[in-house]
């Protein structure tokens, strides 16, 4: 990997990071609207990355939002699940003739293959953290509300970083 | 060896999505205990500080309404001091007889900032910009000119945690300020607006637009600051409590100035109840 792809990746995982906990960590509409953009990461992650540096990225990502928004445990948890389950959606849903390493996007995935990708992602990992973050089966239709709400809020995000022409 | 080493180089990912995915539930699942180790909580000296950076970015923006917010206690304060004033007056004119009343210096404010404040989760925390070194202690209440904030969870030298009202675990005592009738205030993670009142038994007398106030029975709270103003109340048929909602004293979503209570004979307090209890 060359110097100029790491330095791109850093300087995104780190803005990820200060804007998910300075901005939409604290947005006070409705009271339950908090989209995760900072799974744009992992998302766009080059496929030629290692799997296992891509868990221990996750996992370092998830533990940096945690320790800003005290929930020991929980972004962690998320994100590196679905740092894990991302080959596994890519193998299902890119047809086999795209080139090994890329970067998954609209521009080399065309956008319905794109959008079923992330919208897999983003979903699987509201639910995951919604569920962490309620801990029981007791708030299970206000779990569903949020993860419905926000996986819209965060795709339309992603979306939003992505050139289609 | 060779085959205990491909054996790993082929499956090694999957050992280390186990262990990280074991490492963070643990986390998760030892929630409370790890709250109290503040190197994992906002009140660490990285993330604090990133907070106060941004904090004070932020606060040009709410200046006004943390002005209003400030003249407003000013003026309730000066009006105290006007009102206390007659009443020295008037306690000091009959001259040999000793003042009536003992000024109450069981409890002292000290004034800290909050630097970072969520209200969209269901277990929101506050971070305030004072710490250990200006004497605040966890178990410590925190309110601010509406009524009550929430109660202090971690503590580093310079930086505070908050678990505020809005947050699925907070449980604080409080009771009609009307009726006296007691209950626990708790919040369902919903509206972050409204809080909700429990154990209220049906017997009580408790009617909507009632303020709801801290009972002080803990060493927490000083006994009568609101908590909330009683906007629904119903008593269902098949339950034998009532059901309460209340729009909550303090305002979460522009929270800017405020005090932690510090109760001089907390210690004291807590050992006559333990022996009390054995």
């Amino acid at each position: 990997m060359s110097t100029n792809l790491v330095l791109k990746q850093t300087l995104r995982f780190v803005l990820l990071v200060l804007l998910q906990v300075l901005i939409f960590n604290n947005i006070r509409f409705l009271g339950y609207v908090n989209p995760m953009l900072f799974i744009w990461f992992v998302i766009a992650l080059p496929t030629g990355v290692n799997r296992s540096v891509t868990l221990l990225l996750a996992f370092l990502m998830g533990t940096l939002i945690d320790i800003f928004s005290n929930t020991p445990g929980m972004y962690a948890f998320a994100t590196v699940f679905v740092a894990f389950i991302r080959k596994d959606l890519l193998l299902l849903f890119v047809p086999k003739d795209v080139y090994a390493d890329y970067e998954p996007s609209v521009k080399v995935l065309g956008l319905p293959i794109f959008l079923k990708y992330v919208a897999c992602m983003v979903i699987l990992l509201h639910l995951i953290l919604f569920s962490l973050e309620a801990f029981s089966f007791q708030h299970y239709w206000l779990v569903l509300l949020k993860t419905g709400v926000n996986s819209v809020i965060t795709i339309l995000l992603v979306l939003s970083t992505q050139k289609f022409k | 060896m060779e085959q205990l080493l491909r054996f790993l180089m082929r499956y090694g990912v999957y050992f280390l999505f186990v262990f990280l995915e074991a490492i963070s539930f643990v986390f998760v699942v030892n929630q409370n205990s790890f709250q109290r180790a503040s190197f994992l909580s906002s009140s660490n000296y990285l993330s604090a500080s990133v907070y106060a950076a941004a904090n004070s970015v932020v606060e040009y923006f709410g200046l006004s309404e943390a002005n209003r917010q400030l003249s407003d206690e000013n003026n309730q304060l000066k009006n105290r001091v006007v009102r206390l004033e007659a009443e020295l007056a008037q306690l000091t004119d009959t001259t040999d007889r000793r003042p009536l009343v003992v000024a109450d210096k069981e409890y002292q404010f000290i004034a800290a900032k909050v630097i970072s404040n969520s209200i969209n989760k269901l277990q929101n925390s506050i971070t305030l910009n004072k710490g250990r070194l200006d004497g605040i202690e966890p178990e410590m209440g925190v309110v601010n000119n509406q009524g009550v904030v929430g109660i202090v969870s971690t503590v580093t030298s310079h930086y505070a945690t908050v678990i505020p009202v809005l947050n699925s675990k907070s449980r604080i005592s409080c009771k009609s300020k009307r009726s006296g009738d007691f209950g626990v205030l708790v919040w369902n993670g919903i509206d972050p607006d409204y809080v909700q009142m429990e154990e209220v038994p049906r017997h009580a007398v408790i009617r909507v637009g009632d303020t709801l106030v801290t009972s002080g029975f803990s060493s927490i709270f000083p006994e009568g600051i609101p908590v909330g103003y009683v906007t629904r109340c119903a008593t269902p048929e098949n339950k034998s409590y009532y059901s309460i909602e209340a729009r909550t004293a303090a305002v979460f979503r522009t929270l800017s100035y405020v005090k932690v209570v510090r109760f001089k004979y907390r210690e004291e307090l807590r050992e006559v109840q333990k022996e009390g209890e054995q």
